[in-house]
């Protein structure tokens, strides 16, 4: 049941239902682009292979107590990090790897992604390519054929730049992917095309996830950022899924994620 | 109208105790446009509509004739309506943008069109009669480039029908030119002395011609929130129950829409989020 007062809501925050620590060690990313902290330490997941959806007892996940009947929510958040960036906490919903960055034609190792057992309509799920070990450094583009939201499938992504030497390469840069006109979700993808070969086949996969809360980094060092999902927060209270896969994407201006580390408390709804 | 009444009822709403369930629009914008294509850099200190920008959801279309976006056109949020004549209010705003800074202005796209030739010193037709926010108060007049223009700086005109339902014509204002010629490329348009909103476009009449047609066109706009970022790197987030200027109302059909004011020439990718409650 939702919070009726804001009094039984700070009654569920003072005695939350699971407190867990996000702490990640810097990686070396591209400024200006999205990358996953997936494979970050300490609590480093791995290039997944096979399709799979990935689950709270994912290594690399942030491994959170489910609340059973009642939904889960991350209602605080203190978050401390070394430079400028913005963490967006994700439910990585299905992920698989072994993508080459030299392939012509279209890709289908692996492929398609393992149906969702969450959001499994797609609708506001979003699609990215990460890259797990480093591919070349001859820029091209790639694309994507997936089923949308609506499960329409054959539904072809716009071009997106991979490989080159811009940071499109590096590992855990993460290209979230553009939609087919009209197109609100994603609910597999089938193929990844690449325009040519990038020069080296490094190994990259699809990932489906479906972004959950921001955590805005105000300024570097000076001070930590807590934000209450209520007061202040913008109301981003979004539930957290039983079992899901919670891991971060880092948007830095420098070449560097930054070491971050973030307090998530857990409320559980009102009985 | 309704209201949320204290804290315990916003609680209520976020936490789906509300007779609409609440919502969070997440969107991505990627620094291509209208499928792959390489969006032109952003120039400090000029506007960029970010329509045509790929992402999540995708991208939009330039209108071509008269057209009255709503959250099912291609390009907007896609926003679901408030149900059970209840009202919609964005209460907070989230944005993860990396070496960019500037301003982003989110807006209800209420009207636009284009298929504007930019070496046409003709009054050139612009009319739309938009069916949100009818009487014009508070509605905005922007010329959109949606094809690359000419190098001719020169100045141009709007005819349009004020707030108050009388015709007007906007002062002059730039147009073409290094700046103000590029494709995405956004000029707001002022409006004319005592005005304070634009009830209906009427025509767009060029001073001189820049040399080259492009394509280019009028949107009216409603703005709703304007985001800073602080610094390059440095994140937003809105709260705007406890900040100004405070929830904003989303309109049945609201064709929700970004444009970005930039502080550099850094191309633009972006992660964000609207979170919204029904009341």
């Amino acid at each position: 049941m939702p919070f009726a007062t804001l009094a039984e809501y700070l009654a569920a925050v003072d005695n939350p239902w699971d407190r867990q620590i996000f702490q990640k060690s810097s990686l070396t990313i591209t400024g200006n682009l999205p990358s996953s902290l997936w494979t970050a330490s300490p609590n480093a997941g791995v290039a997944p292979g096979a399709a799979v959806v990935p689950t709270s007892a994912t290594a690399g996940a942030v491994p959170f107590t489910n609340a059973g009947a009642r939904a889960l929510r991350v209602a605080r958040v203190v978050s401390r990090t070394s430079g400028n960036n913005s963490l967006v906490f994700v439910d990585r919903l299905s992920h698989q790897s072994g993508l080459s960055g030299t392939a012509l034609g279209q890709q289908v190792t692996n492929l398609p992604t393992a149906a969702l057992t969450r959001y499994a309509s797609g609708e506001g799920v979003m699609a990215a390519l990460e890259i797990y070990s480093q591919i070349g450094a001859t820029p091209q583009t790639v694309t994507c054929r997936y089923t949308n939201q609506a499960g329409v499938g054959g539904q072809v992504t716009p071009a997106v730049s991979i490989g080159g030497a811009t940071g499109n390469q590096i590992v855990g840069r993460f290209l979230v992917l553009p939609l087919a006109a009209g197109d609100t979700g994603v609910r597999s993808v089938e193929g990844v095309t690449l325009s040519g070969s990038t020069g080296t086949a490094g190994d990259f996969g699809v990932t489906l996830f479906r972004p959950l809360f921001l955590v805005p980094t105000i300024a570097f060092d000076v001070h930590g950022q807590v934000l209450d999902a209520v007061l202040g927060g913008g109301g981003f209270i979004p539930e957290v899924l039983d079992d899901a896969c919670l891991s971060a994407l880092v948007i830095s201006n420098v070449a560097s994620s930054n070491v971050v580390m973030s307090a998530l408390m857990f409320t559980q709804d009102a009985t | 109208m309704a209201s949320i009444g204290d804290l315990s009822e916003l609680v209520d709403l976020l936490t789906g105790g509300g007779a609409g369930p609440p919502e969070q629009a997440w969107f991505s914008k990627l620094p291509t446009v209208s499928g792959g294509a390489a969006a032109a850099a952003p120039v400090a200190g000029r506007m960029t509509s970010l329509w045509q920008y790929d992402g999540s959801p995708s991208f939009g279309a330039a209108p071509g004739a008269a057209r009255y976006p709503t959250n099912a056109t291609q390009g907007a949020l896609k926003q679901t309506d408030p149900g059970g004549g209840r009202q919609k209010w964005l209460i907070g705003f989230a944005l993860a943008q990396g070496l960019g800074f500037g301003s982003w202005l989110l807006y209800d796209r209420i009207a636009d069109i284009s298929g504007l030739d930019a070496t046409n010193v003709a009054a050139q037709a612009a009319a739309l009669v938009p069916t949100r926010y009818t009487n014009g108060e508070g509605v905005r007049a922007f010329l959109e480039i949606y094809s690359q223009i000419g190098a001719t700086a020169t100045t141009a005109v709007l005819n349009y029908v004020n707030q108050d339902g009388n015709p007007a014509v906007s002062p002059a204002f730039a147009i073409g030119g290094t700046g103000l010629r590029e494709a995405q490329r956004m000029i707001q348009i002022p409006l004319a002395a005592g005005d304070s909103g634009v009830r209906e476009s009427v025509s767009v009449d060029l001073l001189a011609s820049t040399t080259t047609a492009g394509d280019f066109g009028v949107t009216l706009g409603r703005p709703l929130l304007t985001m800073p970022t602080a610094a390059a790197g440095a994140g937003v987030l809105r709260d705007l129950l406890s900040g100004v200027p405070g929830p904003a109302e989303v309109l049945v059909d609201a064709c929700l829409a970004f444009a970005y004011l930039s502080g550099n020439t850094t191309t633009l990718s972006a992660l964000g989020a609207l979170s919204m409650v029904e009341v």
